[in-house]
């Protein structure tokens, strides 16, 4: 079966511009001014489960605001999307409890309580019985090595501390369908390695799909197998992850995704195929 | 049922979340001890001897406790709460989950009432002992309507900002509409009672829902009678469920057009 299947997906953001000084905010009171950004355009995507899946493209390109209507919490102004056979408009909640969200950049978890308080809330959400709680904090907790984080208050945390009790929060409720939207944000290597071995798992165990955003080469090159590539909110490549390596052998994955990205902007390619950046140059 | 456990859960943690908070309460133990002596110095001024409007000096210190009480354990965190995660964006989160964000939100902010009930109880029932005495009209027979009335004072404050927390996913700031609710709870209730507004306005005043979080269960309290409770708390209820619809609605209308900030 299918987990995504997107046609013609389109969001189209509707903000209020504000000119400067008091005369334009008087205006503006009257007659309020928009201005549309198109972040989805048309989109057609479809993702078999089980897949790893990269969806990559330039800061603005649209991937989070793709992410979140295929979530259900943005409506789509146009076009069609079912994730696992469900509308996740229509049907959001009934949804809700097969997937699993981890925004990098934001956190579900309890500022001042300990990460325990906030498993024992998602697992009520998520109708999840006590004992089997339990069990799935201990497998959770051994996995991700969070031993005593699970007992400190979340404020008190270190970024990679908390991103792992994140990650771990989202997979409690055992999603079928992963969004990652920038999971590795602002982690150590060895941590990164850490969270991709986790999610890898995962997905060779229970199958479970993942659909990943990231703006590190490592997470695509290690993690997936399909690379989905965005750009001012349109698709523009799609391809398995090896056979970008094979067309482009010695180039570093970094290099490759620059490319791509440099290609569809317009830019010269030449520059990015240029292996020796400055800051490798020998000392 | 499981659905029910779910919001009682979030309740538990929220109260959790309360008690690792408590340090703010003691704080605001200094701003309700202010309050009520200030008005109270005020309202001794005002009274020379008798009573007015109905009120004895007792009376109306007792009121006014009543009032601020239930305003400072329903205050305006949920608001604020609302207007932070919309700005943030972490309200993709909560809308992510099968849960209501409505009762999501409901349950989080009455798991905060427990601790704020007996503190500010507690400290309400020494402050009235000490500046005015036993307030004699009470009796322990008017305990169960009277926490009936707090009950849906807290439900229609929660509601009322709820409806102004969901007008952020749609205006940039409401901090303009707060401040007019807050305007109208003051005046109609929360500082004076609505017997003491000119005559042409009581009338107004009682068909409108915002003497019913403050004038109501304070009225009830220091004037009670079965045919009080009988008046105010039905349509205390009726406001409170009104409030609940409106919100309900407002929020399936707004849902849609609620763009999720950052990421
Ligand atoms: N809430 C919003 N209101 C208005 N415009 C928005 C909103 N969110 C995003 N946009 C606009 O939509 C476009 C796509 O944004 P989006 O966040 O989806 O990009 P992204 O691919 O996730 O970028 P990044 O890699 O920087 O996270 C951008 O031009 C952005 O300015
Ligand atoms: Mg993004």
């Amino acid at each position: 079966m299918q987990a995504i299947n997107a046609r013609n997906l389109t969001k189209t953001y509707r903000t209020r511009v504000k000119s400067e000084g008091l005369g334009a905010s008087f205006r503006a009171l009257a007659k309020p001014e928009y201005k549309e950004v198109e972040a989805v355009k048309q989109v057609d995507l479809s993702v078999e489960q089980g897949e790893i899946l990269a969806f990559i493209g330039p800061n603005g390109a649209g991937k989070s605001t793709f992410i979140k209507m295929l979530c259900g919490i943005l409506h789509p102004s146009g076009g069609a999307v079912s994730v696992l056979g469900l509308s996740p408009v229509n049907e959001r909640r009934k949804l809700a409890l097969r997937i699993g969200t981890v925004f990098g950049q934001k956190s579900q978890l309890w500022l001042h309580l300990p990460p325990l308080d906030s498993f024992t809330l998602l697992a009520a959400i998520y109708e999840i019985g006590e004992a089997e709680r339990k069990r799935r904090v201990d497998e959770l907790s051994e996995l991700f090595a969070l031993g005593d984080f699970l007992r400190t208050p979340v404020r008190k945390l270190s970024l990679g501390q908390r991103v792992r009790c994140e990650v771990a929060a989202s997979l409690l409720h055992e999603p079928e369908l992963l969004f990652l939207d920038e999971p590795t944000i602002g982690l150590d290597v060895v941590v990164k390695q850490a969270i991709r071995e986790l999610i890898l798992r995962r997905n060779r165990e229970r199958g479970t799909t993942v659909f990943l955003t990231s703006h590190d080469p490592a997470d695509i090159e290690h993690l997936c197998q399909r690379a989905v590539v965005i750009d001012h909110g349109a698709l523009v490549l799609d391809s398995p992850v090896d056979k970008l390596k094979s067309d482009n052998p010695g180039t570093s994955m970094e290099n490759i995704i620059a490319a791509i990205f440099q290609q569809e902007t317009g830019r010269p390619l030449e520059a990015a195929s240029d292996d020796t950046p400055v800051e490798e140059a020998p000392v | 049922m499981k659905a029910l456990r779910k919001y009682y859960v979030i309740a538990k943690v929220s109260f959790t979340n309360a008690l690792a908070y408590r340090a703010s309460v003691f704080s605001r133990f200094g701003f309700f001890t202010l309050y009520i002596y200030v008005f109270m110095s005020l309202w001794r001024a005002i009274y020379q001897e008798g009573a007015v409007h109905g009120y004895s000096y007792a009376q109306m210190v007792w009121y006014l406790i009543m009032t601020e009480f239930v305003s400072f354990f329903c205050g305006a965190e949920i608001l604020q709460k609302m207007n932070e995660e919309v700005k943030s964006g972490s309200i993709a989160y909560l809308l992510g989950r099968p849960s209501h964000y409505i009762f999501y939100q409901l349950a989080n902010s009455l798991g905060q009432v427990p601790l704020n009930f007996v503190s500010f109880g507690a400290l309400a029932t020494v402050l009235g002992l000490l500046f005015v005495g036993p307030l004699h009209s009470f009796t322990p027979l008017e305990l169960a309507p009277l926490l009936l009335s707090i009950l849906l004072s807290i439900l229609l404050n929660f509601f009322f900002l709820t409806l102004i927390g969901l007008t952020a996913f749609v205006l940039e700031d409401n901090l303009a509409l707060y401040l007019i609710y807050q305007k109208l709870s003051f005046m109609l209730g929360m500082f004076l009672p609505v017997e003491f507004l000119p005559a042409w306005l009581q009338p107004v005043a009682k068909n409108l829902p915002f003497s019913y979080i403050y004038w109501a269960p304070a009225k009830i309290f220091v004037n009670y009678s079965p045919a009080l409770c009988l008046e105010l708390i039905p349509r205390q209820a009726a406001w409170a469920a009104a409030a609940a619809a409106a919100a309900l609605l407002c929020y399936q209308l707004s849902i849609r057009r609620l763009q999720v900030n950052g990421g």
